[in-house]
């Protein structure tokens, strides 16, 4: 009897073990605090704004007036390509003449920042038992900001990033000796913003 | 009619309550009325993108930092409100005339607040209470603690404690800092080759090409992955109807983003801004010119020595 519960007891430990090691790491972890390389051809920054137009709606037995946060934002998008995935394939040569392949334009930063926000006094208002509290300011800048980047792809930003970065790679090349270079690009694919990748 | 279900029955709130149940249901049911009490939504009404400007740029990014801190009041207040009360003493200390000299409404608070403090660390003696009132008596009483411009630690910590008891935020914030290189800043005659023509010299000096922290620190809902880029810890007391509340956030948001600077360049982002460039740029060269081999950025003063070297090497 006492065998078994021993085997019992151990099968549970290796099965405990097996499971921790199965953990998959918090995603926190892994992308914070992190120093890593990058070759990133930045060539255009586009920079927009945007109105943010929030209202809370709160009900408290019945519908309270709503309060209302107004403010003029900037968002700095910084677009390019990335030069550590050209490779040897994507360059030929013939004396020279140059034929370069790059990967497709992305976008390299991303800014929403916070001092170029400006709030509009007269228009947000707190209102009888509805206020307008530093979380509610916070979670419509996360609203506008999610807003933006789910219309990156829409922007059009790709045509001036390319037209800038094929005009700096080719007044880079003709520095090289180079006196003809197509440059073409990978076709493009919906642009975002993914830093941690 | 003896048993308590039944006696229930016969009281006038019993048929009061069925009768608002009754009501609510109806409500629900017929009118479709949403029931909910208490309930709060937040809402983004859609507005536009307009595009303000667009800016050429030859930025090349080859470190990138992805960091985690903690900003705080504290941090921003040390960094403003006590060097902004220490010049207003240093300013009436110099003064003949204390009691006449003009302050601005910013620095009238802060000595304001340098009177509560002191007032709160005496525990409410009536002889500082009385002393306070008048500038000169501020000056006296902190004279002890006040010596080449700065506020001795217990005062200092005194008025922190008035600044954070009128308002206190933390914020965790996650960002991320970028270092490279600007290639519109790279003259001509910045490049060099060695004798053997192995090597290229550039002088470039790596450069911190941006820090943000958004909103959103990622925002991916395809792959299930949402982090905030700012998040409250902790609040008291900060009113967005004051007049200067955006400008203190701002500051905590601040101090936030200085400390994750610090953080990448503690963690040696220029050091690795340089190598990566280096080693990138090798590689995209070696595709146009096999025979380089190398690419080193350096600073004016290598870079210079380096022109200066005779062509056959002997100095």
């Amino acid at each position: 009897m006492k065998a078994r519960r021993r085997i019992g007891l151990l099968g549970l430990g290796a099965l405990l073990a097996l499971q921790a090691g199965c953990l998959r790491p918090d995603p926190k972890a892994v992308l914070l605090n992190r120093l890593q390389g990058a070759a990133k051809l930045a060539t255009v920054k586009f920079t927009f704004n945007k109105i943010i137009w929030g209202e809370k709606e709160k009900r408290l037995f019945l519908k309270l007036q709503n309060a209302t946060f107004l403010a003029l934002t900037r968002v700095e998008i910084t677009a390019g390509i990335d030069l550590s995935r050209i490779k040897s394939g994507d360059v030929v040569l013939d004396g020279r003449r140059i034929r370069l392949k790059v990967p497709p334009v992305e976008v390299v930063a991303y800014a929403f920042p916070f001092e170029k926000i400006e709030v509009d006094r007269n228009y947000t208002a707190s209102r009888f038992l509805n206020p307008i509290r530093i979380e509610d300011v916070e979670e419509l800048l996360r609203q506008a900001d999610a807003d933006v980047r789910r219309s990156l792809p829409f922007l059009g930003l790709e045509k001036r990033t390319t037209d800038n970065t094929r005009a700096l790679l080719v007044r880079i090349l003709k520095k090289f000796g180079f006196d003809q270079v197509e440059i073409e690009f990978t076709p493009a694919v919906p642009l975002s913003f993914r830093s941690y990748e | 009619m003896s048993k308590p279900s039944a006696r229930i029955l016969c009281r006038p709130w019993a048929w009061a309550l069925a009768g608002l149940a009754a009501v609510l249901l109806l409500l629900k049911f017929a009118f479709h009325v949403d029931l909910v009490l208490v309930q709060t939504k937040l809402v983004l009404r859609p507005t536009a993108l307009t595009l303000e400007d667009v800016r050429d740029l030859e930025f090349l990014v080859t470190a990138e930092y992805f960091g985690e801190v903690i900003g705080t009041a504290r941090d921003y207040f040390s960094k403003t409100a006590v060097p902004a009360a220490e010049a207003v003493l240093s300013r009436l200390a110099a003064d003949p005339r204390p009691e006449d000299a003009v302050l601005s409404d910013e620095d009238r608070k802060i000595f304001d607040a340098l009177r509560a403090a002191l007032i709160r660390r005496s525990r409410l003696s009536a002889r500082v209470i009385d002393t306070v009132k008048s500038r000169t008596g501020v000056l006296s009483l902190v004279r002890p603690e006040f010596a080449n411009g700065r506020l001795g630690d217990e005062l200092r910590e005194a008025l922190l404690a008035v600044l954070l008891e009128r308002r206190d935020i933390a914020y965790l914030a996650r960002g991320i800092v970028q270092a490279g290189y600007n290639l519109a800043a790279v003259e001509e005659d910045r490049f060099l080759r060695s004798r053997d023509g192995k090597t290229v010299y550039l002088q470039m000096e790596p450069t911190i090409l941006g820090k943000a922290i958004n909103p959103w620190f990622i925002y991916d809902p395809a792959a299930n992955l949402q982090i905030k880029g700012f998040e409250i810890i902790a609040e008291s007391n900060v009113d967005l109807e004051e007049d200067d509340a955006f400008s203190f956030i701002n500051g905590v948001k601040e101090a936030c983003r200085q400390r994750l600077l610090e953080d990448a360049l503690k963690a040696g982002i220029e050091d690795r801004a340089r190598a990566s460039a280096e080693q990138s740029l090798a590689n995209l060269f070696k595709m146009f010119q096999p025979d380089i081999e190398a690419v080193r950025l350096v600073g004016r003063g290598e870079f210079e020595r380096r022109r200066a070297e005779p062509p056959d090497g002997r100095p």
